[in-house]
């Protein structure tokens, strides 16, 4: 059983890994221009398939804080298959997303990593120290207790 | 005026009669006792929802072509609280917050007691903080940018170290986690109980196994004593009290959705005011889709002349979480002024019916993202391992999904109202109160139930 998990677990993990090195290796230039370039031709191509096929509404969809980017959809509100049949670059179909052209300056991965993984080090470091101290506290009264029942 | 004095009624004590008990099979008994259970679950969400991090951190930058938020709030999010129906909270045993807080507690574990102050107003935290992401995520645009999930996942998994590594247990899950909230309203509605048999537990020699842990497993992690828990909010499923029970005094009973609810002894006024809440949330979240939204906006601008979109947003936040709130308080004044108790107990008592809809409501809602949008999590997924797949991404039609939202409110309100009965005919004896408490309640349940039909029936609008 314990050998069958470790194996299930194991090709998990595998498919994980496999998953993020492609990823990475495809990722190293995300925001690069010709990046961009390529993501607004899969666009203009409607081969992005993600855009015309996601519900701008859902929860992850909100772009009420992106204006600029309103309102090109609001023929196909209701018809998720209106858009598949329509030319790409038909008035309203506007595809471009601002946050496609987010930059590394809008995404300070190292800064945020760095400034999470010390204030963890604090917190891990401070809880470490606070549990010796416990330890010695209680290994201290054990003693005592031991000694007072020998005097006894 | 009041039509009956206090000494007429008298509040029927009776407690929740239990089902057929899970544990009398033996491969359910068989899995739960096992020390590989929730273990053998925990692990892979937890590389999934590593995997989920690290494509909101470093994925691709655009919502649409990120996996993370296709697994976060396409398929995840719409999923919880279908779980939370079936299952109660044993999402909160498998979820990875909650296996990263046991890591650091082994790890680094102080272990100190919780804080007076989080035990007193833990509900009331949560409370706030579930209103406070809600609104960030409309001012910020939290869920709607891959990095403003990540960021808030990394916030959350900040707290849940600090927590694990300086209390007691999960301290965070119980006292501080805003879906943990959530799940504790709504796993009232949830068709599985934990309990212990009281008449075993009275002849236990054991110094509470169940609550202080054994060798065979840790402790309750949300401080439940299964032998005096009437309510499932703090029970995880997590199987603990099962392994470490020395008598098997453990039952897990099946039973109908909402019945928990018809048996609530000591209601909370906190549970009842987060109840109304995510009822006004998950307005808020249906009318800022509406195609009116914008123009609502617009009206608001030209009137008061305020620019900013963020000042309108909060105050029609504001407006749309307090409306349900206050709502209830109307309704719970009137029938205080029918019954024996004063309006604050009225509320809380019946702020209870209201979470079959709640729930319903929020079913409702994000089916729409799951069925509509649900071939773009296998879309976005397949790409990471390269694939160019896609098409469209809706499960079934956009009138199948109306006609499945109208069946679930349809269940929601069916429910609310037979839980308002219940609660109303189990604290009053005689049936004009019973009716003259009703009355307000239910023609509030019925307004809210409207409310909810006309926003899902009004044409949504993309801003994309």
């Amino acid at each position: 059983m314990k050998r069958k998990m470790f194996a299930a677990a194991a090709i998990l993990g595998l498919i994980v890994l496999a998953g993020l090195s492609f990823q990475l290796s495809q990722s190293a230039g995300t925001h690069s221009p010709q990046n961009s370039l390529q993501t607004s031709k899969g666009l203009a191509d409607g081969k992005l398939h993600s855009e015309e096929a996601m519900d701008p509404n859902m929860p992850g969809m909100d772009h009420s804080s992106t204006e600029g980017a309103t309102d090109s959809h609001a023929d196909e509100a209701t018809d998720s298959h209106a858009e598949e049949e329509m030319a790409p670059d038909m008035p309203g179909m506007d595809h471009s997303n601002p946050q496609v052209n987010e930059t590394e300056e809008d995404r300070p991965l190292k800064a945020t990593l760095g400034t999470f993984g010390v204030a963890t080090s604090i917190v891990l470091s401070g809880a470490l120290i606070l549990r010796q101290r416990d330890d010695k506290e209680r290994k201290s009264k054990i003693e005592a207790r031991k000694v007072r029942g020998e005097t006894q | 005026m009041r039509i009956v004095e206090a000494s007429e009624e008298v509040e029927d004590q009776s407690i929740e009669p239990k089902g057929f008990d899970l544990l009398t099979l033996p491969p359910v008994k068989a899995l739960l006792k096992s020390k590989y259970f929730p273990k053998i679950f925990q692990i892979p969400v937890a590389a999934v929802f590593g995997l989920i991090g690290y494509e909101l951190l470093a994925g691709p930058s655009s919502a649409h072509d990120n996996p993370g938020t296709a697994l976060m709030w396409v398929l995840w999010w719409p999923l919880i609280p279908i779980v939370f129906l079936f299952l109660g909270r044993f999402w909160c045993a498998i979820c990875p917050f909650a296996t990263l807080s046991d890591f650091i507690q082994k790890l680094v574990g102080v272990n100190r007691p919780v804080p007076a102050f989080l035990k007193k107003y833990g509900i009331w935290l949560i409370d706030a903080m579930f209103i406070a992401i809600t609104w960030a995520d409309h001012v910020f645009g939290i869920v709607s940018s891959p990095w403003g999930s990540g960021i808030l996942l990394l916030l959350i998994t900040f707290a849940v170290i600090v927590c694990g590594a300086f209390f007691q247990r999960r301290t965070f899950c119980r006292y501080l986690c805003f879906l943990g909230g959530l799940s504790g309203n709504y796993a009232q509605t949830g068709m599985i109980s934990l309990r212990a048999n009281a008449d075993i537990c009275q002849t236990c020699s054991s110094k509470a196994a169940c609550f202080n842990g054994t060798d065979k497993a840790p402790a309750c992690p949300l401080f439940s004593f299964p032998r005096t828990m009437e309510s499932s909010a703090n029970c995880t499923l997590c199987a603990n009290c099962i392994k470490n029970c020395p008598n098997d005094a453990i039952t897990l009973t099946l039973r109908p959705p909402t019945k928990e609810l018809w048996f609530i002894r000591k209601p909370k006024i906190e549970e009842s005011f987060l109840a109304m809440a995510i009822m006004g949330i998950v307005l808020i979240q249906n009318i800022t889709m509406l195609e009116v939204w914008e123009q609502l906006l617009n009206g608001v601008e030209s009137f008061t002349g305020i620019t900013n979109t963020a000042i309108i947003f909060t105050a029609v936040f504001a407006i749309g979480v307090m409306t349900p709130v206050l709502l209830l308080s109307l309704s719970s004044r009137i029938a205080a002024r029918r019954n024996t108790e004063n309006w604050v107990k009225n509320f809380a008592r019946f702020g209870y019916a209201l979470i079959p809809l709640d729930i319903a409501g929020h079913v409702a809602h994000n089916l729409f993202h799951l069925l509509a949008e649900g071939k773009s999590i296998y879309y976005s997924v397949a790409s990471i391992f390269g694939s160019n797949a896609s098409g469209s991404a809706a499960l079934v039609s956009n009138d199948t999904i109306q006609i499945i939202q109208f069946i679930i409110l349809a269940l929601g309100f069916w429910g609310a109202i037979y839980t308002a009965k219940r609660i109303a005919y189990r604290r009053y004896s005689t049936n004009s109160v019973r009716t003259a408490t009703l009355k307000p309640i239910v023609i509030l349940i019925s307004a809210l139930t409207a409310l909810n039909v006309v926003l899902f029936l009004l044409p949504m609008a993309h801003r994309m």
